[in-house]
């Protein structure tokens, strides 16, 4: 989420420079200028959009899976940074990857947990794609909990295969 | 049926989305668009000969890409490669007018053609036979006001800011192609008939279209010059008619009968050159011609372009298709241009009027012929029969409750008791982003609009 929230931060600083030049360039770079502005104001609401669909990921999350675990300790400030992978019932997330469901017409159709993976099947249109975790030492009792709480938000009932 | 922009599902909408957006562009600047010409002006160079020229190369472009572009793989790549050259070449208006601008516009205007023609191949994929008059309906009325947009900024801000829209719009276009999801090969004939049937039927389209066209070249080197003083009613009001005209087509209920709004249309056409004749160059008369010529153009544009949409179905390149029977109209526009430069110069001021009622005329006589060769190929007659079915469309009876999930039943019940979303949220500890997408799925899960209408259903439900 940090990452789509510095891109956007990056095009809206660039969108506020670009109109700065443009403003101060003559003809015709001020209508060139102008025309970055605008694109520049595009990705910036493209990346508002995803940040904010990340936000909801991350306020509605079900289970996060953390695959990488950075502990930096020779900083004043000890910081431990967890990267990993957010599940939740409006889509999952990876770093500044998103893929959404349950919303904007996209169905999740299934939820298959075996002993290595959670494997989410969404389909919109006829197009149907496979989602695929792996939740390394996942306990039981977790993956019990995460499918009851899954199936209360998304009406999915999971298909156990421990 | 998912509600949006286009009214039709998400998959047109796409094939509808990047074609309304780069034909904007095309219909603001390179064919006779309002930005072009004003541009030459600002230069006070004359674009006279090079939108002839231009022309042509859109004319041959159309012609000659159903020869190469025979595949669905190759559409899309024309129509991405055109797209981004189409942008390129427009930048370089920003600068001074140098001979480069001639060499551009005509670049521009023959990969046009390509992207048209392309476009085909692409629309049977995306569209059914059932949705596709409604796309093609729909692709006509936003390119128009988008292209109206564009010459109200051109004309009435500046020309640069006219230019800028022109190139967001191409940019937008590729946008939204890039975000089309890749659809499935372009099935094979699917309604068998007779190849040589078919053709004929092409060919006497082609002439059809031809012919009619010609009133429209006229209308380009004739009528709009005589009006253009009036530049800033021009620039919105043009192309209005013609929206409304397709608008009222497809909102209009099958007892309107569209095989006479056709003849009436032709008719109109002899009408408005009548009135042009009569009538002096004040704002008032430009009205009354503009209305009526455009209205009657809107109606000949989908009658034909529906008919193209509908015969895809019967040959295997739609690219080559499309390109040919447009091309016809664009030959028309050449031919009856050609004419009405020559009056205009020999100051024949009656001639384009009388010109335009022997085309009328003709057409007339053409048209039962046409609608005869059509119904031998077309089992009913498109212009007639997909409109009925559109608005004979009416919402089944009965109603399947849908399957909501607990936390939705939840919501929902919280809903029923009048709390507003941010009480909700405080209740359920959610946030109120949650929520609102929450209603959104259960909004789209009824097929309601609003909060009002969901309490209605599902207390009629419950009674039930």
């Amino acid at each position: 989420m940090e990452e789509i929230k510095k891109r956007m931060l990056f095009f809206i600083v660039m969108s506020c420079l670009m109109f700065l030049f443009s403003i101060m360039a003559n003809e015709p770079s001020r209508w060139i200028g102008g025309l970055i502005v605008l694109v520049f104001v595009v990705l910036s609401i493209y990346e508002y959009k995803k940040f904010r669909l990340a936000k909801l990921i991350v306020d509605n999350n079900i289970a996060f899976i953390e695959n990488i675990c950075i502990k930096n300790t020779h900083r004043i400030e000890k910081e431990t940074k967890r990267i990993g992978v957010y599940i939740s019932c409006f889509g999952v997330m990876n770093g500044s990857q998103i893929i959404k469901y349950n919303m904007d017409g996209i169905i999740l159709k299934s939820i298959v947990i075996d002993n290595n993976s959670i494997c989410l099947t969404r389909e919109k249109d006829d197009n149907e794609i496979i989602l695929k975790v792996s939740y390394g030492c996942m306990a039981k009792t977790d993956l019990l909990d995460f499918a009851r709480h899954f199936e209360y938000e998304t009406g999915v009932t999971s298909d156990m295969r421990l | 049926m998912k509600k949006n922009w286009f009214l039709t599902d998400e998959k047109s909408s796409y094939v509808l989305g990047f074609f309304v957006f780069y034909s904007a562009w095309l219909l603001a600047f390179p064919f006779y668009g309002q930005l072009q010409m004003g541009l030459y002006d600002l230069f006070e160079s004359s674009n006279v000969n090079v939108s002839l020229i231009a022309v042509t190369a859109q004319f041959l472009g159309l012609l000659f890409s159903g020869f190469f572009v025979n595949s669905l793989k190759r559409a899309r790549s024309v129509i991405l490669l055109t797209t981004v050259f189409s942008a390129l070449g427009t930048i370089v208006f920003f600068w001074s007018y140098t001979i480069l601008w001639d060499i551009v516009l005509i670049a521009v205007s023959f990969v046009a053609g390509l992207y048209v023609a392309s476009w085909g191949y692409l629309c049977k994929a995306y569209t059914t036979p059932h949705n596709r008059v409604v796309v093609i309906a729909f692709a006509l009325i936003y390119s128009n006001v988008l292209m109206l947009l564009i010459n109200v900024a051109a004309v009435n801000i500046s020309l640069y800011l006219g230019l800028v829209f022109a190139i967001l719009c191409l940019l937008i276009s590729l946008f939204l192609f890039s975000r089309a999801p890749l659809p499935l090969e372009v099935a094979p004939i699917v309604l068998k008939s007779d190849p040589k049937t078919v053709r004929r039927v092409i060919r006497v389209l082609y002439l059809f279209i031809m012919i009619l066209t010609i009133t429209a070249g006229l209308m380009y080197e004739v009528i709009n010059p005589m009006f253009a003083h009036h530049t800033s009613f021009v620039s919105w009001y043009w192309a209005v008619p013609y929206i409304v005209a397709i608008l009222f087509l497809i909102r209009t209920t099958s007892k309107v009968n569209k095989a006479y709004v056709l003849y009436i249309a032709i008719a109109l056409i002899g009408f408005s050159f009548l009135s042009f004749m009569i009538l002096n160059q004040s704002l008032g008369s430009y009205f009354i011609v503009n209305s009526m010529m455009m209205f009657a153009f809107g109606v000949c544009d989908l009658f034909w372009w529906s008919i193209i949409g509908e015969l895809f179905d019967y040959v295997e390149n739609p690219a080559r298709l499309m390109g040919a029977c447009l091309s016809a109209n664009i030959l028309g526009i050449m031919v009856g241009g050609a004419l009405g430069r020559s009056f205009v110069s020999m100051e024949w001021i009656d001639s384009p009027s009388l010109v335009a009622m022997i085309v009328v005329f003709l057409v007339l006589i053409m048209l039962p012929f046409l609608n005869k060769e059509l119904s031998s190929v077309i089992r009913q007659h498109i212009f007639l029969v997909r409109f009925e079915r559109i608005d004979h469309s009416e919402p089944e009876n009965h109603f399947v409750l849908p399957e909501l999930t607990a936390r939705e039943i939840e919501i929902v019940e919280l809903l029923m008791t009048g709390r507003t979303y941010k009480m909700i949220a405080e209740e359920l500890f959610l946030s109120e982003n949650t929520i609102k997408t929450h209603i959104k799925n259960i909004y789209s899960k009824y097929e309601v609009q609003s909060k009002t209408e969901l309490i209605k259903i599902i207390s009629i439900t419950r009674k039930g």
